[in-house]
């Protein structure tokens, strides 16, 4: 055989990203919208066949995937990490070094996967008590700029984003059906406004839903940007129904505490942070609010970009 | 359906499995597989036997992402449907084309006693890939991988026929440095 035609056959078996990439551009189809990275067809969104907690297991058999806690070492280098310091900005790409991160969490997920969104109720804002005049509460809900964000690391070329355009237009923009792209959500930040407007960030809690897609190949961190003298504890380890369950509190030289809470489905392989500041929540309260989010998957495929992104950052803005 | 829903159908031995792979992946498939074979009713009966290859393969294997997966069964049916016709070269496809573009890089000026091994030039091919940029990687794939010809490619990426065939011609020369450097060649 000539070398031209051993190197057609040796060309078969690339890398799959690669090849992904290629077919994109070229716009063939897989049963979808041709020529983007993402498939505009929603899938049904039948509450009944959704992803919501407490739905029994199907009865095949399905890949179970594990969390996993370590303590990087000190001295690894640099890392690329998500980063929104404003929830009105996009998230940022941030080049940092290893060697303060006190804990991470890694997840043996497949690559790529579906978007998916969540819907929490028992949060603060809903509670007359919360309204007084020491703390303003700021509800910053609606984040769900991650998915057209998430959508450019794939391609850049694919998705354009103003800042100024309302989350759910970006959604819609992106393929998500627009009822769900208003009233479902990627994260939930109750923030008290009074310290915040005085320059020094206070996160009441935090919701953050991380499909598994942004789990592949990336590390959920905690205390790379905390100052010296943090301690970041595992306090519990378990089964949450259908979650793999860690509780980790966060003790802040100030004296402040962060509980945060990791629930992570196996099976669906999408994350569930919720962090609270210790004063208004311990572990129980947040296990109430866990017991009560709902997550679906949309229709909507990411890829994994594990090469642009490989860390999130999981620190509540507190303390 | 999503993929890993295919795949447990796969896994579960129901019939299904192939009726949502064909919805889903049919097109693709048999566009990968006309690219080589230029023949409407061989393209088909390939893409029938990668379903069946799926079906024998699964279990064991677990793809996480079916499209590159059933794409890479369906390119290497395809060719080798071909090869076993002792008609690689022949044919109304892109392959003749694409096998007389790479000729002129990796068969004329060779040193004939050192003959290239497929798993070397997969490695060096890989290799090369991981090194590209993303414009010139899409392009070199979507004609030596996907066989599609110089104008889809050019209308497809936004660039001019001239700077396909110059970007193409750029990275075969890539992979042959990379190969003389490795001492292949």
């Amino acid at each position: 055989m000539l070398n031209s035609e051993k190197a057609v056959f040796a060309m078969n078996d690339v890398d799959d990203n690669h090849l992904e990439s290629a077919r994109v551009m070229l716009g063939y189809e897989t049963g979808k919208r041709a020529g983007n990275t993402f498939k505009k067809r929603i899938i049904t969104f039948a509450l009944a066949a959704a992803l919501i907690l407490g739905l029994s297991v199907a009865a095949y058999a399905i890949y179970r995937a594990t969390m996993y806690t370590r303590e990087p070492e000190e001295g690894t280098t640099e890392y690329h990490v998500l980063y929104q310091s404003d929830p009105n900005e996009m998230p940022q790409l941030l080049h940092v070094n290893f060697d303060k991160t006190k804990l991470a969490l890694s997840f043996d997920v497949p690559e790529g996967g579906y978007f998916p969104v969540m819907r929490a109720s028992g949060l603060p804002g809903e509670e007359e008590n919360w309204q007084n005049e020491s703390l303003y509460l700021m509800l910053e809900k609606a984040q769900c700029f991650g998915l057209p964000w998430e959508l450019k690391q794939v391609d850049p070329s694919q998705v354009d984003i103003n800042p100024e355009q309302e989350p759910s237009e970006l959604l819609s923009d992106a393929g998500m059906d627009a009822e769900i792209a208003k009233t479902w959500y990627t994260t939930y930040i109750y923030r008290d406004k009074g310290r915040d407007l005085a320059g020094d960030n206070m996160d009441i809690i935090r919701i953050d839903l991380y499909g598994g897609y942004r789990l592949h190949g990336q590390e959920v961190i905690l205390g790379a940007f905390s100052p010296e003298g943090t301690e970041v504890k595992p306090v519990q380890e378990a089964t949450f129904g259908e979650y793999q369950l860690l509780e980790v509190q966060m003790l802040h030289p100030s004296g402040a505490i962060d509980n945060h809470l990791f629930l992570f489905h196996p099976e669906k392989y999408y994350l569930l942070h919720i962090s609270g500041n210790g004063t208004y929540y311990d572990f129980p309260a947040l296990e109430k609010i866990a017991q009560n989010i709902e997550v679906v998957e949309t229709g909507l495929h990411v890829d994994s970009y594990e090469n642009k992104v490989n860390f999130i950052l999981a620190d509540l803005a507190a303390g | 359906m999503d993929d890993a829903k295919i795949v447990e159908l796969y896994w579960s031995r129901s019939e299904q499995a192939i009726s949502e792979t064909e919805s889903k992946y049919g097109k693709y498939c048999r566009t990968i597989s006309f690219n080589i074979l230029a023949d409407t009713a061989d393209a088909e009966e390939c893409v029938n036997d990668t379903y069946l290859k799926a079906w024998n393969s699964m279990p064991s294997n677990r793809p996480s992402r079916l499209a590159p997966y059933l794409g890479k069964l369906t390119r290497w049916l395809s060719l080798n449907r071909l090869r076993d016709q002792d008609c690689l070269k022949r044919g109304n496809g892109e392959l003749p084309l694409v096998l007389d573009e790479l000729a002129e890089t990796l068969d004329s000026g060779f040193d004939t006693e050192k003959e290239l091994e497929i798993k070397e030039l997969n490695r060096e091919i890989r290799h090369l890939l991981s090194k590209l940029q993303k414009e010139e990687r899409d392009v070199f794939l979507s004609r030596y991988w996907y066989m599609a010809s110089i104008a889809e490619i050019a209308e497809k990426s936004g660039f001019t026929e001239s700077k396909v065939k110059t970007m193409l011609h750029r990275t075969r020369q890539k992979l042959l440095k990379q190969l003389k450097e490795e001492g292949l060649c």
